[in-house]
């Protein structure tokens, strides 16, 4: 069905504030650390049944607060549907939590050398980084720290988790619940925004982890260097689409809409951002994707209970601008209201690289067409012109155009003739390039993640 | 190529810099960098330029670091060099090859593929020059990637060489050498790079990460730090004295990032394990140890004064050694004994021919604590023969790598990664290793729409 209860209009002007008393506090920051520092060197995280009781403690975290987190979300985001946030911040969490469960032993085991033989005994030994940081983003709040902190306690760290303050409720949340299931010695919350995260960062860890844009990345990338810490840095950026002259665009723009409209209302990190095929195909592809979203939401968008909101007002106004600054590319859409926190999906087409929307990655519900004169001839060409995106699309049935494609580009990862985002598949390790990020996770590249292979030589004396 | 030797000094002029890190990158984007057949021609072209010039390497190794003895530059600048060469020709179409993932069967077929980085500078230090350029220079080119080597121009002769040879065996769209100091590696840390491979102390690494970030560059750190040696309560001394003498003097008079910098041994022990230190060092180099062929010198007249600052400092600590001569770049194989954390020659990486011994009450939770305490060194030997000892030192520590029972490093370990972590560095390299080190592990999904 299409239609929804209106909610009440109050809802939506008490986003919970935490105030600034109640993040923790800065003078507290170092003795934070301090003290995982302590745990980590007194060997507390290291024994496999540790880490099992931890990963058992997570998951009944999860499975039994489950509604309490959809909730959580929910009021951090308007009108976030519960079957969505039943599969990313329960489900897909608790698929990460067995995986590591089930596989730990293994993934703990030492790595054989035999080419080194003839000095003696050689070994890959699996050691934690050891004291580590994980910094959340307000998408996906819940799942983008909990994923990552199963790796740390699989892999045997201490952690600070430090969910982001923009999801105010889900970040009290885990405040409240870690340290009710989690060992206190080794995982501690801290809540905050800019003034927390940078004492945070001046502190020395073994290992930061974060998820969010590349900006602040940059900065956390910076901050690291000056400790020598390794990052994992999942960013975003502008998703490509390539879409070839014979495929049939129907499919294509099924599965590009439920991509960039169906999930979380575009802010997703995966979601497609601009689609590259040959000018002659633009507009028989636009109504493809005016046919799609009909079929999605219905005639009327802001009344289907498939299409979620925004963030909040800054993110809703963003938007708007966006569409305003592109306004002669609209071709469908282009409808706001921000108090309902509402943005038509809407489409901006005979987009190049001097075109506003071009510029950001948009991150919310507008899809860009990027029109070419002969998308055999220059897709490759407007891919490299663009920073290495998370995650890469090529729908064509012609081998030889996709394996071209696939060995001159780089991405996080590439889907042919899916929209699916290697983020959902299973045994894929997730993660960007370049501007997009580096380092990966999920499954056992969660524990590799948050560990290091140390050769260990043992030689006849 | 000896005439080029002697021509009037230049570097490389900034004002190039610029358009040579295009060229590498627009060179990249044709895509002229990515057949295996192209990889492997000029793989065997860098051997080439080794085979054919093992003479004039020897000169200007020898020329830039004094009584280099020629089968060290042999073996670890040329041969070993041309083994890794040869791996990676070796096993270049299994590197190449798609790895299938199973567990993505549901959604299609799934794939994970090693595609370059792209154009990649690598930075290399002044004590293997040429190894430790030559090496991921192989590895950059069997990823597919587009490279700028930037060798040490403290080994000012070699890089010179390097500038030249270079060009005329690679494919100079390609591969590019920019001879210079710091100006130059500046000019080259504003420029965007897809990774940067750079060899040397922590403090430059700091300022190599920090340029990366601006541009979210993935870098490979291989650092150093204060290498420590544990030696239990049992095991024999005269067998830890003959490895640890040989890595601590022998090889380049010190200068190596991966040898033994302090021994960690229980108060009791401390005076048989330096008077089994003082029979090695006898042995090994003679009554006139500034006489043996087995040992060279200090690379300049800086790094001479930086080890007679650290003898001085020291002096009430010198139980072995102390000699120097600074004409001859020489110092005296040396011992400082009786150390703790506050003394002086435990601050810096020393990186020459003095040891130091730090003696403790509780060999085990003694030296774990210290460990623990210090930077991630790049290595660490432990000597015991107790099982559970070693897998305290294993588990309860960290470092680039260990060895048990020999102070030789992980650095030649066949099969082994070579790296560091913490301060000591980040990433590693090495046979397959160098590989990765250079590429980006892509997953492909294969779906029918």
């Amino acid at each position: 069905e299409h239609v929804i209860s209106i909610q009440a209009k109050s809802t939506l002007d008490c986003d919970i504030n935490m105030t600034d008393a109640e993040y923790t506090s800065l003078s507290l920051i170092p003795n934070v650390v301090e003290s995982l520092r302590t745990s980590f060197n007194d060997g507390i995280t290291l024994p496999y049944s540790y880490r099992i009781q931890q990963l058992k403690n997570l998951r009944k975290l999860v499975s039994e607060n489950a509604d309490a987190i959809i909730r959580a979300e929910q009021a951090d985001m308007y009108k976030r549907p519960r079957s969505e946030l039943e599969m990313t911040a329960v489900g897909f969490v608790l698929k990460e939590i067995d995986h590591l469960v089930a596989n730990l032993a293994e993934y703990m085991k030492p790595t054989a050398v035999p080419e080194a033989a003839n000095l003696g005994k050689g070994q890959l030994v699996q050691t934690p980084r050891g004291v580590v940081l994980i910094i959340g983003p307000w998408n996906f709040p819940t799942n983008l720290v909990l994923c990552p902190l199963a790796g740390a306690i699989a892999a045997g760290c201490t952690s600070v988790v430090k969910p982001s303050e923009v999801s105010a409720n889900v970040s009290a949340l885990m405040q409240k619940l870690i340290p009710s299931y989690l060992d206190r010695r080794c995982v501690a919350v801290v809540t905050g925004a800019v003034p927390q995260t940078s004492a945070l960062l001046s502190q020395k860890f073994n290992l930061v982890f974060f998820t969010g844009s590349p900006v602040i990345g940059k900065i956390i990338a910076t901050a690291a260097a000056k400790h020598l810490t390794p990052v994992v840095l999942e960013l975003g950026g502008k998703n490509p689409v390539v879409v070839d002259d014979a495929i049939d665009l129907d499919k294509v723009a099924e599965q590009i809409a439920e991509a960039r409209y169906g999930l979380n209302c575009g802010q997703v990190c995966t979601a497609p951002e601009y689609v590259i095929l040959s000018a002659h195909r633009q507009q028989a592809f636009v109504q493809a994707m005016m046919k799609a979203i009909k079929r999605k939401f219905g005639e009327n968008e802001k009344m289907s209970a498939q299409l979620s909101r925004l963030k909040n007002r800054h993110h809703a106004q963003r938007l708007q601008t966006v569409l305003r600054e592109n306004r002669e590319h609209i071709v469908y859409g282009g409808d706001c209201d921000l108090d309902e926190l509402y943005v038509q999906p809407s489409i901006v087409a005979n987009a190049d690289a001097s075109t506003h929307i071009m510029q950001e990655e948009v991150f919310g519900p507008i899809l860009t067409i990027f029109p070419v004169q002969d998308v055999y001839r220059d897709a490759i060409r407007v891919l490299q012109s663009y920073p290495k995106p998370l995650q890469m699309r090529v729908y064509s049935d012609n081998q030889r155009f996709v394996q071209d494609i696939v060995a001159r580009t780089d991405s996080g990862g590439v889907s042919i003739n899916s929209a699916v985002s290697h983020f959902r598949v299973e045994g894929f390790p997730f993660g960007g390039s370049g501007w997009s990020g580096c380092g990966r996770y999920h499954g056992k590249y969660s524990f590799e993640a948050f560990s290091r292979e140390k050769p260990v030589l043992q030689a006849k004396l | 190529v000896l005439s080029y030797l002697t021509m009037s000094s230049s570097y490389t002029p900034v004002s190039l810099i610029s358009r040579m890190v295009r060229s590498n990158a627009e060179s990249f984007a044709k895509g002229l960098t990515l057949s295996a057949q192209y990889r492997i021609e000029q793989l065997n072209a860098l051997k080439l330029l080794i085979a054919e010039n093992i003479e004039s390497i020897v000169i200007a190794e020898q020329q830039d670091m004094l009584k280099r003895a020629r089968p060290e530059i042999e073996i670890i600048e040329c041969q070993m060099v041309t083994q890794e060469i040869d791996q990676l020709i070796k096993n270049l179409h299994n590197y190449m090859a798609p790895q299938s993932v199973a567990e993505a069967s549901v959604m299609g077929k799934g794939e994970l593929l090693y595609c370059p980085r792209g154009n990649t500078l690598i930075i290399g230090p002044w004590n293997f020059p040429l190894n430790l350029v030559l090496v991921p220079l192989a590895g950059a080119i069997a990823a597919g990637c587009t490279a700028i080597v930037k060798p040490s121009e403290v080994s000012e002769n070699v890089s010179r060489l390097l500038e030249k040879l270079l060009p005329l065996y690679l494919d100079s769209r390609c591969y590019k050498v920019v001879h210079g100091g710091v100006a130059e590696t500046s000019a080259l840390l504003k420029e965007k790079f897809d990774l940067i491979f750079f060899t040397g102390g922590p403090a430059v690494g700091k300022i190599i990460a920090t340029a990366a970030a601006k541009h979210l560059t993935p870098c490979i750190l291989e650092l150093g730090g204060k290498n420590p040696v544990v030696v239990d309560d049992f095991i024999d001394l005269d067998k830890v004295a003959k490895t640890v003498v040989q890595e601590r003097y022998a090889l380049n008079c010190g200068q190596v990032c991966a040898a033994p910098e302090y021994v960690l041994v229980s108060e009791k022990r401390q005076g048989a394990l330096i008077d089994a230190f003082k029979r090695e060092i006898g042995e090994k180099f003679g009554k006139n140890p500034q006489e043996s062929p087995l040992l060279c010198r200090l690379k300049n007249k800086k790094h001479w004064e930086r080890l007679k600052n650290v003898l001085d400092e020291n002096k009430q600590f010198v139980v072995y050694g102390g000699g120097s001569d600074a004409d001859d770049l020489y110092i005296e194989p040396s011992i400082v004994a009786n150390a703790d954390l506050s003394t002086p020659i435990m601050k810096d990486e020393v990186f020459g021919p003095i040891l130091t011994v730090v003696p403790v009450k509780d060999i085990e939770s003694d030296a774990i604590k210290i460990i623990q305490t210090l930077p991630k060194p790049l290595f660490m030997a432990v000597f015991s023969e107790d099982d559970k000892f070693v897998n305290a030192m294993v588990t309860r520590t960290d470092s680039g790598g260990l060895s048990v029972n020999t102070a030789s490093s992980h650095f030649v370990v066949p099969g082994f990664p070579f790296g560091g972590t913490g301060n000591s560095g980040m990433g590693r390299y090495h046979h397959k290793y160098t590989f990765e080190a250079f590429s980006h592990q892509k997953p492909v999904l294969y779906a029918k729409i």
